[in-house]
């Protein structure tokens, strides 16, 4: 290739890149923004979007535990414990003055009691490990849903 | 706080808490590029001003869950990208799928040699030539020589392998040049 031809091909790329570069750009219309922000305003929506985070999750759980505890005491827990707490219950309404203590000392001399409160104490701890699993799981897949959420388009 | 004193990213962040004036401040930014993208890839200002406005609303919706791992623009140009791969699917399989080798690059010549004498402008003709390019390439060069992205952005905003843009771009500068050589060569 000649001096001439190369000088040629370097004035030829560079003749090409500027205008590459000053390839005009269309003015958008100047409806557009003033479009885009009515849209906005339209799709504000009434109710918040519902995207609960971990803390939802734990205190969700926590009551639902509670909730499940006492189902599962009223099946497994001996009639002495029922006994125990309808006590509670009538000295509360009818204002009794009966100490805790009192109540206590009553409550565990009765033999079947403490096996039982053995037994729930260690469903709760069964209870507990699930709940701990569940929740891991849940906020695990929080993360990667929100993370699959944050790629756009498509 | 006076908008030529906040940055892209506090704009960003502002938006992302729900502050439309500050996603007003963005688009105001970035319409004309966005507009400009979706014209190259459809060729239609009534379908580009369509797919420029729902890219933006499509923005807003999904601002919230954008982390920051890529700069705005880029996230926002993919947006539009993927809208205009919806809206012309043979966008997507001209890039994608033939070897650059089979695209046709649709390039015109000399044309009528006393008007393109007249205007004796080779920058003319080669802006001919670069008008009459298939669209996907068109967007090509917008993202890269009128949007100043990288090889790598431009990949990301495509969904492309990197070596594919490159060799695009790299061949439609080659074919530019051996179109405007011949249009010198006609003329000496």
């Amino acid at each position: 290739m000649s001096e001439y031809d190369r000088s040629g091909e370097t004035r030829a790329d560079q003749m090409v890149e500027a205008a590459l570069r000053s390839d005009p750009l269309a003015s958008p219309p100047p409806t557009l923004r003033a479009a885009v922000m009515q849209e906005i305003a339209r799709s504000a929506p009434a109710q918040p979007a519902l995207r609960p985070a971990w803390i939802n999750y734990l205190l969700g759980s926590f009551a639902s535990t509670l909730i499940l505890l006492v189902i599962v005491a009223g099946g497994v827990l001996p009639p002495q414990f029922d006994l125990y707490l309808r006590l509670e219950l009538a000295a509360w309404v009818q204002g009794l003055e009966l100490r805790a203590l009192e109540l206590q000392a009553l409550f565990f001399t009765l033999p079947p009691v403490q096996p039982a409160l053995l037994q729930g104490l260690a469903g709760l701890a069964l209870v507990s490990l699930a709940v701990a699993a569940g929740l891991a799981l849940l906020l695990v897949q929080d993360r990667f849903s929100a993370a699959q959420e944050s790629q756009p388009g498509g | 706080m006076e908008r030529s004193r906040m940055t892209e990213a506090e704009l960003v962040r502002r938006a992302q808490d729900r502050e439309a004036a500050a996603f007003g401040q963005l688009v105001e930014a970035h319409e004309q590029f966005v507009y400009n993208l979706a014209l190259r890839a459809t060729g239609l200002p009534q379908d580009a001003e369509d797919l420029a406005q729902e890219a933006f609303l499509k923005a807003w919706l999904a601002l919230p869950h954008f982390r920051g791992q890529s700069a705005f623009r880029t996230w926002l140009y993919r947006i539009t990208v993927n809208l205009c791969y919806n809206h012309s699917p043979r966008l997507r399989q001209d890039l994608q799928t033939l070897p650059v080798e089979e695209i046709e690059y649709s390039l015109s010549g000399p044309g009528d040699p006393a008007e393109d004498y007249q205007q004796a402008d080779q920058q003319a003709f080669l802006q001919r030539e670069i008008a009459a390019l298939p669209e996907g390439l068109r967007v090509l060069i917008t993202l890269r020589y009128q949007m100043d992205l990288s090889y790598e952005e431009i990949a990301e905003v495509m969904d492309l392998p990197l070596g594919t843009v490159k060799t695009h771009l790299h061949r439609v500068r080659q074919k530019l040049k051996k179109a405007l050589l011949s249009f010198e060569e006609a003329w000496i």
